[in-house]
């Protein structure tokens, strides 16, 4: 018998112990766990996991069937009446779920509230038949009144009645009874983050403004005003100034925001508890050293691009600025760079000597010098996952004035523990010849390319000779001398990437994507895919023990192995290599698949090693590796 | 010097101070008594039970104090158990709440988690119905009630 199953504090205990789907079980076995259990089951909700999605698309599926159906709402809604006081934090990315936590007022006790990217309507409300009655001009009229019977009475003060503005509506497209639900849930949303004020963490996405109305910035403020405890603001929907957010939160310590690219980077006083912001606005040196100034704390920034003007700021007049005190920022993330850049870069960067991370889309070898003088502490150096296309067919090479950069940058900052930037190539085969230059290097995740290939004539030759006794013909020998060349560089490479004997991440490959209509502004956004186009990597390393993969064996602490979407030429022998000698495997990326039917050959041997690689190391994780966005070179 | 715990059934237990200290309830007293030599009676105790506490505060006697790693994101809730409690905790059942039941009582924090989570494993992949019958717990729901919590609750399903 045993009787302390019954105690609640224990059952608790056991309780922090499990995840979502292991407390789902347990609160099924009796009352008095379920009693327990319970609470701690509702504590952190997060509608993108676990059965959330599915069972929301079964209800939907039910409407969509037989339109008069409620039987999702009235699920979503009395699940969270119920359990709606338990929440505390709260991230939701389904209207269905905002619907009716907006609707029950049962949460009361959030400290977290993330809305994420949502589709902009759930249950789609049908409209009432006598509205079709009504002349055109009717139906206008009735608009408006519906509108201000949903918004009337508005919130908690009169002086906020003007705060919303109603978004111009479709009425093709969306019925009126939707848009009452609509602005219901503008109004019960800004209730519900005014009756939160334990609120800590906040995030506002864009997608809110889809279905929301227009909400007035004096609004917002006088709403975070009552939030007190919050710290951590992530706003892409309301358009509002830094500075102004910081007047009414002065104890922020994250402010994260894409919209307004309008943002003076410029602070009214000094924020002491700010500690990260992430700004997608530009900055002049001036306004720049001066939010450092303001921001004594900073720890990691984020902007646009360094905005050159006329009476840019002198190292006097920085010197002046910055009071001989320079900044504490450790990492600092720089969009796009210009002409002038680097005039700027001299500016501002002696007075970030404690930068450790850089997070870069552009790197010109001009810019590089300023860097390496200045932030002799770096230690880690990332990138977007956006690149430019350098090669895609074998002996065609374009130009491209970001060409060694990177080599030049990795070769001055010997400190390096980190390089994570697939959306670049280490394309200069003399940086190899630095032995032993990053004797620190746990992280190498960037593509390593400008390696020989055979021209296309002297390939179709090889294949035939290939394993042939000879003797050969002056072009036969002239394609094994060329083929000899290839691997002997090969080789070299590999011996270089196995003396990083800290190495836990090496990553040398991803799933590259050709992007059409993208420019560096929009940082790959806004482009479309170039379907069916993949760019082959042929200059890349080949990755079998034939061109040298066991130089890789010092590699003892290698934990993730990638190489998706290059020609490895890596086959059963050489997996088996890899099982046997790097024993603290634990993932790889090149061999996962997303689909479940294999379609075309690269599928069926992806399949097919995969397959091998179980057998030999189940407990090796394959995982799908990052997309990289391939950009035409303007 | 040695403190004297005292058992439920009267057993003496003679340990070093450090090692007792490991129960913050022990250290209170200590603190609160100063320096003294008397037995300090723990009437929830058994001798069995006692023995195999002392034995885990002997091993961790050395231990850093913990920093509570409260993580309020479920999915990162870790059930990883050093080896050496790992064997510590394989015992009967029985013993294993006691275990748990002294380290609650005595507020040995450290031993409280590795008993909890050494639970929480052997709860993991079970059913309700077989986590009933390992814990010997009867079924006390309604057929309506087990579907309302199912309706209700499904959304933690992992599938």
């Amino acid at each position: 018998m045993v009787v302390s199953t019954d105690i609640p504090e224990i059952i608790h205990h056991i309780g922090t112990h499990l995840d979502p789907p292991h407390l789902y079980t347990s609160m099924q076995v009796c009352r008095s766990w379920n009693n327990v259990l319970v609470p701690l089951l509702w504590t952190s909700i997060d509608d993108s996991n676990y059965s959330w999605n599915r069972i929301l698309d079964s209800f939907l599926e039910e409407r969509r069937m037989n339109p008069s159906d409620s039987s999702g709402g009235e699920w979503a809604r009395g699940v969270f009446l119920k359990y709606g006081h338990l929440i505390q934090h709260l991230h939701i990315t389904r209207r269905e779920v905002l619907d009716a936590v907006c609707g029950m007022h049962a949460c009361t006790l959030l400290k977290t509230l993330k809305v994420g990217k949502m589709e902009p309507t759930g249950f789609q409300e049908l409209e009432h038949e006598w509205m079709y009655d009504l002349s055109p001009e009717e139906q206008q009229e009735m608009v408006e009144v519906r509108w201000t019977d949903a918004m009337g009475n508005i919130v908690d003060s009169i002086t906020f009645q003007q705060a919303f503005v109603p978004r111009s509506q479709d009425l093709r497209m969306v019925t009126l009874a939707q848009q009452e639900v609509d602005w219901e849930v503008t109004k019960e949303f800004w209730r519900l983050l005014r009756e939160n004020w334990g609120l800590q963490v906040l995030r506002l996405d864009e997608s809110l403004g889809m279905f929301m109305d227009h909400v007035s910035s004096e609004y917002f403020v006088e709403t975070l005003r009552l939030l007190e405890d919050l710290t951590d603001l992530e706003n892409d929907f309301v358009d509002i100034d830094l500075a102004v957010v910081l007047e009414v939160l002065p104890g922020l310590k994250r402010y994260t925001k894409f919209t307004n690219l309008y943002d003076p980077l410029s602070l009214t006083q000094p924020a002491r508890r700010l500690t990260h912001v992430e700004l997608k606005t530009s900055a002049t040196c001036h306004k720049l050293l001066q939010f450092l100034k303001d921001a004594p704390n900073l720890v990691s920034l984020s902007i646009r691009h360094l905005k050159h003007t006329m009476n840019w700021c002198t190292p006097e007049e920085a010197e002046a600025l910055m009071d001989d005190t320079p900044s504490q920022l450790q990492r600092l993330q720089i969009g796009t760079f210009e002409i002038h850049s680097r005039l700027l870069l001299e500016t501002v960067l002696p007075w970030m000597p404690n930068l450790t991370t850089l997070h870069l889309t552009q790197l010109y070898p001009g810019l590089v010098r300023s860097f390496v003088h200045h932030c002799s502490e770096l230690t880690t150096i990332e990138g977007s996952n956006v690149g430019p296309i350098l090669q895609v067919t074998p002996g065609r090479w374009q130009e491209n004035h970001e060409t060694g950069a990177l080599e030049e940058m990795i070769k001055g900052c010997p400190n390096l523990v980190k390089i994570d930037w697939i959306g670049r190539t280490l394309n200069d085969t003399s940086l190899w010849d630095y032995v032993g230059v990053w004797p620190n290097l746990t992280f190498l995740r960037c593509q390593i390319g400008g390696l020989k290939t055979l021209p296309v004539e002297y390939e179709a030759i090889w294949k035939q000779i290939k394993g042939l006794p000879g003797p050969f013909r002056h072009q036969e020998n002239k394609a094994l001398q060329l083929q000899e060349s290839i691997r002997r560089e090969q080789r070299l490479v590999l011996s270089r990437i196995g003396s990083l004997r800290n190495l836990r991440t090496l990553d040398i490959g991803a799933d590259f994507r050709l992007h059409k209509n993208t420019t560096w502004a929009n940082c790959g956004q806004g482009g479309t895919w170039a379907y069916g186009k993949r760019p082959k990597m042929y200059d890349c390393l080949r990755l079998s023990l034939e061109m040298g993969l066991d130089e890789l064996a010092r590699l003892k602490d290698l934990e993730v192995f990638g190489f998706e979407g290059i020609e490895h030429e890596i086959e059963e022998a050489d997996l088996g290599w890899i099982c046997e000698n790097w024993r603290r495997l634990k993932v790889m990326r090149g061999l996962f698949s997303g689909h479940l039917l294999a379609e075309t050959e690269e599928d069926l041997k992806k399949a097919r090693l995969q397959d091998a690689m179980r057998k030999l190391r189940p407990d090796v994780v394959h995982e799908p590796s990052g997309v990289c966005i391939m950009v035409p070179l303007s | 010097m040695p403190v004297i715990l005292v058992s439920s059934d009267n057993q003496d237990f003679k340990v070093d101070k450090e090692v007792a200290e490991r129960s913050i309830l022990i250290k209170n007293m200590l603190e609160d008594v100063g320096e003294s030599d008397s037995p300090i009676p723990l009437p929830n105790v058994t001798a069995a039970v006692l023995t195999k506490v002392i034995e885990y505060c002997e091993h961790h006697r050395n231990d850093p104090v913990q920093v509570p790693e409260e993580t309020d994101d479920p999915r990162k809730r870790s059930n990883d158990i050093e080896e050496w409690d790992m064997k510590f905790m394989q015992v009967d059942q029985e013993m294993l709440f006691e275990i748990i039941l002294a380290a609650n009582y005595l507020d040995i924090k450290p031993l409280l988690d590795v008993g909890c989570k050494t639970v929480a494993n052997i709860i993991k992949g079970k059913t309700p119905e077989e986590i009933r019958k390992a814990f010997n717990i009867v079924n006390d729901f309604t057929p309506e009630e087990e579907a309302q919590i199912k309706k209700e609750n499904e959304w933690a399903e992992d599938r």
